[in-house]
């Protein structure tokens, strides 16, 4: 949704706000509660988030959002040089829900300050949990609402145009995993017993399930135990102590390499099943949406494992990047670029604390 | 009256759907209860029978008439039927395992005749059975537009949506079905999302016909014309915001860029 590149007009694409969001239990009354909006780094220049998901399950009915510039936002000129009246500027939030299939703009207030030539906007936007579903993309715009010359360079600008455009939100079904293990589940199985899972293997991951569950073979845990020697705490440490350490780092590592998998195979197995509709299909935008929420938690919060040396990270455009790969690409990504991400971008240390952490280990 | 209900988990697979296919019996179902109390619809088993009825008997010249015929009932009459859900549990309609219930169990032979051929494969292993690509129409994943616009029940809602979002009439819906290309490619896309964006561009795109081979040219379905003209409308819509337009305006943009393919 972010509008960014060159545009032959005077345009303001990433003005400055002011967001303040909140809650409310009641489904008509005056209080309401502030809660905080999560700003994620990367991609986009200003782009917030909050998941909703506790907000539900705390039984909360309402949510918020406030939304005010705070300084001069860019396009006066369209008022103060070309002179048009600030009637035939529109602001508001443009709303696109995919699961909840909305795409609608709801207006604002616009202003316009002669004395200090400054536009300036505000809006309050309520929004009920009980008709949210999925994920809601909401994009402070203000629209040009009918034909005029851009001030600047006289090239003619239609209705409709987005001359300026804010720090998107996104409102989410979903809690944020700030780590594994705040977001999976981990269970132990005895892989050798249990027909299910393969034998010879040492973990196992269900994306399906709300939180996602890694299954952990009893044997990790049956070695970490005997490996279990105290630290020295200098010097060269006791050969248990490295193989442990080993051992649990390998151990986190394929667990990570298994979400990887599990993503990017049903990324493939989504175009391979358009493409055997329509042989001419090319359009890879909303494989992103096709995944299930977990997936793409996965892609949204472990970006860095998935990007390559260009350093593409924008979720949907990585999805479709791998959507589009050829397979000898895709085989070079999983057996080197993402390895190589998850060993040094990625903090191995945390998964294997995470790992440790959630298996229980110090329950032993 | 027909209780609302929903799969206890959404298929994951086309493998699950044959499955649940051959041995309904295997699905495990639940009841919606909104309060602790149930929510119902008006009774599906009628409804289904009437939708059967109209593809048997409507005066339609080919097959695929038939279906069509039977199509526009059920999309004017689920969404009627739902309007107590949408009051009660809009949620539900976003949800999978509620859409796949109906699929499965509440409309199964329409189901079947429409994207499978009828339900003889399987019956007899000796016939093929469908294509992944058919049955993968059993599942709905909620956040996939191109997976809604492809389900064998929600696809219909959408149209009937789309048109009573549009005007308060559901008589709209037969110009969605006039080619079911053209809804396929709008709705299965971001932009198909606001109703009357929506139903500008089935207009607009039905006005799109095969360019004949020529000396000078090679011959364009219509359906590759069609395909550049959505590619052209999402280019616009990343500058100018389409919904906030009225349908005049909308069209204005759409007829300029019809023009150029």
């Amino acid at each position: 949704m972010t509008r960014i590149g060159f545009t032959p007009y005077l345009q303001s694409p990433g003005f400055k706000t002011e967001l303040s969001a909140f809650v409310s239990s009641s489904s008509d009354g005056p209080e309401w509660e502030s809660v905080e909006l999560n700003r994620s780094e990367g991609f986009y220049e200003e782009l917030y988030r909050y998941q909703y998901k506790a907000a539900l399950q705390e039984g909360k009915k309402r949510f918020r959002l406030a939304i005010s510039s705070i300084e001069a936002i860019g396009i006066e000129d369209y008022v103060s040089v070309g002179g048009l009246n600030v009637s035939d500027l529109r602001f508001g939030i443009l709303i696109v829900s995919t699961s909840s299939r909305v795409r609608k703009f709801e207006k604002g207030t616009i202003q316009y300050d002669a004395k200090e030539k400054k536009v300036s906007i505000n809006g309050e936007f309520i929004f009920d949990f009980e008709n949210l579903s999925g994920n809601f993309e909401i994009e402070p715009v203000i629209i040009l609402m009918t034909e005029t010359k851009c001030p600047l360079t006289n090239v003619k600008v239609r209705p409709g145009t987005v001359i300026a455009s804010g720090a998107s939100i996104i409102l989410e079904n979903a809690l944020k995993p700030d780590n594994l293990k705040d977001w999976f589940k981990f269970e132990w199985v005895n892989f050798k017993a249990s027909p299910e899972f393969r034998a010879d293997s040492r973990n196992d991951l269900d994306f399906e399930l709300d939180p996602p569950v890694i299954y952990l073979d009893e044997d990790i845990a049956n070695f970490h135990h005997i490996m279990n020697k105290i630290d020295n705490e200098r010097g060269k440490q006791p050969k248990a102590v490295l193989a442990r350490r080993a051992h649990d780092r390998l151990i986190a590592m394929d667990v990570l390499m298994r979400c990887v998998a599990t993503v990017v195979e049903n990324i493939r197995e989504q175009v391979a099943r358009r493409i055997s509709e329509d042989p001419e299909f090319n359009e890879y935008d909303d494989i992103f949406d096709s995944l299930r929420q977990n997936e793409r938690n996965f892609i949204t919060y472990y970006p860095d494992i998935f990007a390559d040396r260009s350093g593409v990270i924008d979720p949907r455009k990585l999805c479709s990047e791998l959507a589009k790969a050829s397979q000898s690409v895709i085989f070079q990504m999983l057996t080197k670029t993402i390895p190589r991400n998850i060993n040094c971008k990625f903090s191995a240390s945390d998964v294997v604390k995470d790992v440790q952490e959630l298996a229980g280990y110090d329950n032993d | 009256m027909t209780d609302v209900c929903l799969l206890k988990r959404n298929p994951k697979a086309v493998a699950e759907i044959q499955n649940y296919l051959r041995e309904p019996s295997k699905a495990a179902i639940e009841v919606l209860e909104v309060g602790g109390a149930r929510v119902s619809m008006p009774d599906l088993f009628n409804l289904h029978e009437k939708v059967l009825n109209e593809i048997r008997t409507s005066g339609a010249a080919s097959e695929e008439e038939k279906k069509v015929a039977g199509d526009e009932l059920l999309a004017r009459e689920i969404h009627i039927g739902l309007s107590e859900v949408r009051r009660l549990a809009p949620w539900i309609l976003n949800d999978g395992k509620f859409w796949s219930w109906l699929a499965l169990f509440e409309f199964r032979d329409y189901a079947l005749i429409r994207w499978c051929d009828g339900d003889e494969w399987l019956k007899d292993s000796s016939i093929p059975q469908p294509k992944d690509s058919k049955l993968d129409r059993f599942i709905m994943r909620p956040e996939s537009v191109h997976s809604q616009s492809r389900h064998v029940i929600r696809r219909l809602y959408i149209y009937a949506e789309c048109s009573f979002g549009f005007d308060g009439t559901y008589k709209h819906i037969p110009l969605m079905l006039q080619d079911l290309d053209v809804p396929g490619s709008v709705f299965e896309r971001r932009l198909g999302l606001s109703p009357t964006l929506a139903l500008m561009l089935i207009r607009s795109a039905l006005k799109l016909t095969a360019s004949p081979k020529t000396s000078s040219k090679k011959a364009v379905s219509a359906r590759q014309k069609r395909r550049k003209f959505m590619r052209e409308v999402n280019l616009l819509l990343s500058t100018v915001a389409l919904e906030t337009l009225d349908e005049r305006e909308i069209n204005s943009y759409l007829d300029q860029i019809l023009v150029n393919i």
